[in-house]
C-alpha cells in the first residue's frame, strides 16, 4: 500500500510537472517577443508609422497643387483684372483723346461787339452770303 | 470802317483765324486770346493786342486787361498756363497754312485771297454784290 501511495505521488509529480513544461511552453508561444514576430510587429508598426507620412507625403503635392491652381485662378483673375484695367485705361484714353478736342472748341459764346453780333472768332451775321476771312498775328 | 459798312450792315461776316507765325510771343498771344475766346471775351482781347499793348506780355498785364473784361481771372491763367487752347491754335495754323497763307495778314473775300487793305477788301465785296446782282 505504502508503495502504491507513493508510486502515485510520484505519478502526480511527474503529471505536474508535464503540466507546468506544457503550460510555460504556451505561454513562450503566445509571448510576442518572439523575434519574428516583433520584427513582424515592428515592420507593421513602421508601415503604420510610414502611412500617414505617406499620407502627408501624398497629401502635400495635393495641397501644391491646390495652392498652384489657386494661385493660376489668381494669375487669371490678375491676367483678367490687369486686362480690364488695359481697357478701362483704353477707354479712358480715347475719352481723353477726345476730351481735348470737345475741350478746345466749346461752343462758341454769342456777345456784341461795338454793336455787332460776336459769335468766338466771328463777327456779323452768320447768314451773310459773304465772308472775309483774316489770318492774324498778334505780335 | 470795313466792319461798320460791310459787317454791321449785314452784307459780310468777318472771321478772325489764328495764325501766330512770329515765334513765340505770337503763339502765346493767340493761346491767351483763344483761352479768352473760351469765356466768350475774344474780341476785346483781340482788339488790345492789335493795338500792339506791350504789357499784354506781361502777366501783370495780362491780368489787368482780363480783369478789365470781367473774365474768370484764375480759369484763364490756368487755361494759358496749361495751354489748353493751343490744339486749337496750331489746326487753324496748320488749315491756314494747307491754304497758302505764309505772312500775315492774309485776307480772303470768299475764298479769292486780297490785299490786306481797305480798298481790295472793299472792292472784292463790292464785286460779288454786282455779280450776285447780275444773276439775279
Amino acid at each position: 500500500m505504502s508503495r502504491v501511495v507513493t508510486a502515485v505521488s510520484v505519478l502526480v509529480v511527474a503529471c505536474c510537472a508535464v503540466l507546468l513544461v506544457a503550460c510555460g511552453s504556451g505561454a513562450d508561444e503566445a509571448s510576442p517577443t518572439s523575434p519574428t514576430e516583433r520584427s513582424e510587429r515592428e515592420a507593421r508598426q513602421q508601415t503604420a508609422v510610414d502611412q500617414p507620412s505617406e499620407d502627408q507625403s501624398a497629401g502635400e503635392p495635393a495641397a501644391q497643387a491646390l495652392a498652384a491652381s489657386e494661385s493660376e485662378e489668381q494669375t487669371e483673375a490678375s491676367a483678367q483684372t490687369a486686362a480690364e484695367a488695359v481697357e478701362s485705361e483704353e477707354v479712358v484714353d480715347e475719352q481723353e483723346a477726345d476730351a481735348p478736342l470737345v475741350e478746345a472748341m466749346p461752343p462758341p459764346t454769342v456777345t456784341q461787339h461795338h454793336g455787332v453780333r460776336a459769335e468766338g472768332t466771328v463777327l456779323g451775321d452768320p447768314d451773310a452770303a459773304i465772308l472775309i476771312v483774316h489770318y492774324g498775328d498778334f505780335t | 470802317m470795313l466792319i461798320e459798312e460791310f459787317v454791321a450792315s449785314g452784307v459780310a461776316r468777318y472771321e478772325f483765324r489764328y495764325m501766330p507765325v512770329l515765334g513765340d510771343a505770337a503763339v502765346f498771344a493767340a493761346v491767351a486770346v483763344s483761352c479768352a475766346e473760351r469765356q466768350g471775351g475774344f474780341w476785346p482781347l483781340h482788339d488790345r493786342f492789335m493795338l500792339a499793348d506791350q504789357t499784354l506780355f506781361t502777366e501783370a498785364g495780362l491780368r489787368r486787361q482780363v480783369t478789365f473784361e470781367g473774365l474768370d481771372v484764375e480759369t484763364f491763367f490756368g487755361c494759358v498756363n496749361e495751354g489748353d487752347t493751343l490744339s486749337q491754335v496750331v489746326a487753324s495754323q496748320e488749315e491756314g497754312v494747307a491754304r497758302g497763307v505764309q505772312a500775315t495778314p492774309t485776307i480772303y473775300v470768299n475764298d479769292q485771297q486780297v490785299d490786306p487793305t481797305y480798298e481790295a477788301i472793299a472792292s472784292a465785296i463790292q464785286a460779288i454784290q454786282a455779280q450776285a446782282e447780275q444773276a439775279e
